[in-house]
């Protein structure tokens, strides 16, 4: 009977720690859509400044190695200021080359709220006018880079759905022919365990992220985003794009990153379009935060008479 | 032959700021850029992938199926591709071998041929050959001031080769070369307010390719509108003064000189005055042209003041002016010439856009005060004489453009604006429409990240049935240099249209420039 007993208090006791550890770990488990809010909301100071080399760049692969060769380059420098209002963001930019744009201004608002169109002014100072820009098609090329208006200000956290990635799943990606198809071109024919190993998680934490519906899709223009994020520092490392044919045909990937100021900062990343077969190299020079950067500066003044 | 080694001359001139340029903007070319394919683990870390690894490869079909692309590089020249680096464009080869030079100076220099389209009543020849330096220079100095300079020269070299005997000295000497001061500005600025003097160009209004309340300055008219909006400005002479709360400007204008639109050169092909002789020949006098005539500013300079005020998705401003009108009427004098006089008036106006997702909703209306129109004096045709067979009086005008800017992904926008404008106390002696209705729309493509640019504009003149399609192929070079070309084509739909006197200046045109 003891014995009967005992195990029966053994039962128990075990029932009630396995009990106990599912619901703390349901609780405490960080969801994905957590882990990409939080990479969202990352901290980037109450304000910046920086200057921006961008380099469009026209390339081809190496069908062996997937080396890169360059076949035309336009390079553009821009001055940025960035400040933060609670959730929302206001940023001002110029061109200081090439000479054919130099002087435009860029003003933007970026709103938290995804229900707000951001409001956009460009100024061209071969027209003298401020011109208000439409900001509803997000898929649009951020001043003829790679990059979109959606990737230079990353999504918005509610209109995508999140998921976690294993190691398991992206060796399921591997089997899709458009993904091949990059890695094919991104490593060569020579580079499929390198493209196998580009496809692990590799310590970091990997974010699946599926527009909520339709309009989301048509806006900005991704039917599928992976997102390859540190989870020591918030930093997105790499990302791969899918368009709204499904099929991938963007590879995002910083080059460097730093601390700057005690906040983890993008000082050098990468935009290749294989679609395009064409790649836009952004650096970021001497970022500085928190300058105290005055509120004039993101208004329609500075726009028309520069910084 | 003397024109082609003229050509080639200039563009061996145009690749030489090229290469300065250049040699500026690559201030990195040595570097090379780091690839970070591999850094995401070693070959050997492999975990994580399934046991059936070995039979796993590139599926065949893999390659290009998404976009049915070809390659231009590959295997044939393997040995230019290093795996992870990058190798430099040729413009990048090139710096090293010239000096970096750096300009006090920004602008462009530009080549313009133009050659005309149709052959109804002259031969298909050259109407342009145009190089233009145009220099600008801008220079912050003790802490506010700021001091401002456009100046543009240029040499058409057409009338050399072609058209030399058309003319006669004086017109010669203002159609082949000269010079133009566009902008010379000198400002003051404090938190709250700039302070603006000297001669400026100003723009107001939401509508592209339409003036509205767009009157501050006068416009070249001498091509009509075979020029760019931005090259048909003028500036004149003003002070400014801009007053700043918020996100909101308050911006007051006092102009002290004025300036007529400026009208084609005459015996040109776009003079408006053999047209003008031919419509009142039936009257048994003589006439000629005469000259403007510069209404006396003295104590009442033009003035202007402008409230504008952007909100969350919208941008409303509120604009009032009392201007001399830069188009003139006529003024006919006893002796026989008819001047061309600018009278006052005063506009009232408002202008407004709404971003609604892809759309900008844009409208913008003023109301004129007393413009001068031209009218027949109705009087006995036993008392008219050259003095007074036409009178100047005042109308009120309404005029309103309404329309949209539409965006498609990065490769299409579209721009549409309709205008009407209605003289409000009409009569049928006035020499002008009771209305005028004037549709713009454009359509404008972005290829190969934004250096292939073609464009469509039209203007079509509902009055006289008349369309004038603008046709544009621009293309961006990485050196700099734009290269572009198209069509601008005059299509009057009948006989007596507005238009049908310059069917003949249609043409296909063009256009070098490189900005440094």
């Amino acid at each position: 009977m003891n014995l009967r007993k005992n195990i029966r208090l053994f039962i128990r006791v075990i029932c009630t720690v396995l009990l106990f550890s599912f619901s703390a770990s349901d609780i405490f488990a960080e969801t994905a859509y957590d882990f990409r809010k939080k990479v969202i909301d990352r901290y980037e100071g109450e304000d910046s400044n920086s200057r921006i080399v961008m380099k469009l760049q026209k390339i081809i692969h190496s069908k062996k190695d997937g080396g890169i060769k360059v076949k035309a380059e336009r390079e553009r420098k821009i001055v940025q200021y960035r400040k933060a209002y609670g959730k929302d963001d206001k940023i001002v930019m110029f061109f200081l080359e090439p000479a054919d744009v130099r002087g435009t201004g860029f003003l933007s608002y970026v709103y938290d709220d995804s229900e707000k169109d951001n409001d956009q002014w460009l100024y061209l100072p071969a027209l003298k006018k401020i011109k208000r820009i439409a900001s509803g098609d997000k898929s649009g090329s951020f001043m003829g880079s790679d990059f979109s208006f959606v990737d230079v200000s990353d999504i918005k956290i509610d209109e995508y759905k999140h998921k976690f990635l294993t190691d398991g799943d992206l060796k399921g990606l591997l089997k899709e022919k458009s993904v091949q198809s990059i890695l094919k071109k991104k490593f060569g024919k020579d580079g499929f365990s390198k493209a196998k190993i580009w496809l692990t998680t590799g310590g970091m934490k990997v974010v699946e992220s599926i527009p909520v519906d339709k309009k989301i899709l048509k806006d900005n223009g991704y039917s599928r985003i992976i997102s390859w994020i540190k989870p020591d520092n918030l930093i997105i490392e790499k990302t791969l794009y899918f368009g709204k044919n499904k099929r991938a045909f963007k590879v995002r990937e910083t080059i460097k990153s730093e601390k700057i100021q005690g906040i983890w900062s993008f000082t050098e990343m990468n935009m290749e379009n294989f679609k395009k077969k064409h790649r836009t190299i952004i650096k970021f020079d001497d970022t500085k935060y928190n300058l105290g950067v005055k509120d004039s500066y993101f208004t329609q003044r500075t726009l028309e008479r520069g910084l | 032959m003397r024109f082609l080694t003229t050509i080639l001359i200039l563009l061996l001139f145009f690749s030489l700021p090229g290469t300065f340029v250049c040699a500026m903007n690559n201030d990195s070319s040595d570097k090379r850029i780091e690839e970070k394919s591999d850094d995401w683990g070693s070959e050997n870390d492999e975990e994580g992938w399934g046991e059936d690894d070995e039979d796993e490869g590139w599926n065949d079909e893999s390659e290009d199926e998404d976009w049915g692309e070809s390659d231009s590089g590959g295997d044939s020249d393997e040995e230019e591709f290093v795996a992870g680096n990058d190798y430099g464009t040729k413009e990048k080869k090139r710096s090293k071998l010239i000096p970096k030079v750096k300009l006090p100076f920004q602008g462009f220099l530009r080549l313009t041929v133009s050659n005309h389209l149709t052959t109804k009543s002259k031969p298909k020849n050259l109407s342009s050959a145009q190089l233009a330096l145009e220099l600008e220079y801008d220079k912050k100095f003790a802490r506010d001031f700021r001091l401002h300079f456009v100046g543009q020269v240029f040499h058409d070299f057409v009338y050399e080769l072609e058209q030399r005997g058309n003319y006669h000295g004086t017109e010669l000497d203002k159609l082949e070369s000269g010079g133009k001061l566009k902008e010379l500005w000198l400002s003051y600025s404090q938190d709250s307010y700039d302070l603006y003097i000297g001669r400026q160009i100003v723009v107001w209004g939401e509508s592209d390719g339409l003036a509205i309340t767009d009157l501050i300055n006068p416009r070249d008219r001498s091509l009509l509108f075979f020029q760019t909006l931005e090259e048909s400005r003028l500036g004149v002479n003003m002070a400014r003064f801009n007053y700043y709360w918020g996100e909101n400007t308050l911006s007051l204008i006092t102009i002290g000189e004025f300036r007529p639109n400026k009208m084609a050169v005459e015996g040109t092909e776009f003079d408006f005055r053999p047209d003008l002789l031919k419509s009142f020949s039936i009257l048994p006098f003589n006439f000629m042209i005469g000259d403007h005539i510069k209404p006396e500013i003295g104590s009442r300079p033009e003035w202007g003041i402008r409230v504008m005020m952007p909100g969350e998705g919208y941008d409303v401003s509120f604009m009032a002016a009392s201007l001399f009108d830069d188009d003139f009427v006529l003024s006919p004098s006893p002796n026989g010439v008819i001047n061309m006089a600018h009278n006052r008036f005063d506009m009232y106006g408002f202008t407004a856009n709404k971003l609604v997702e892809k759309f900008v909703f844009k409208i913008e209306a003023a109301y004129y005060h007393g413009k001068a129109y031209n009218r027949i004096n109705p009087i006995s045709p036993m008392l008219i004489t050259p003095g007074n067979f036409l009178i100047v009086e005042d109308r009120d005008v309404i005029n309103i453009a309404a329309g949209f800017d539409l965006t498609f992904n990065d490769n299409l926008s579209i721009l549409f604006n309709q205008q009407y404008q209605l003289i409000l106390n009409y009569d049928d002696y006035l020499l002008t429409d009771r209305e005028i209705l004037l549709t713009f729309v454009n359509f404008s493509f972005s290829f190969l990240n934004d250096t292939l640019k073609p464009s469509y504009t039209l203007f079509f003149l509902a009055n006289g049935k008349d369309f004038i399609h603008k046709i544009a192929f621009e293309y961006q070079t990485e050196a700099g240099l734009s290269l572009s070309a198209g069509m601008d084509i005059v299509m009057p739909l009948s006989t007596d249209s507005t238009m049908s006197n310059y069917e003949d200046t249609s043409r296909v045109w063009g256009e070098i420039k490189n900005n440094f």
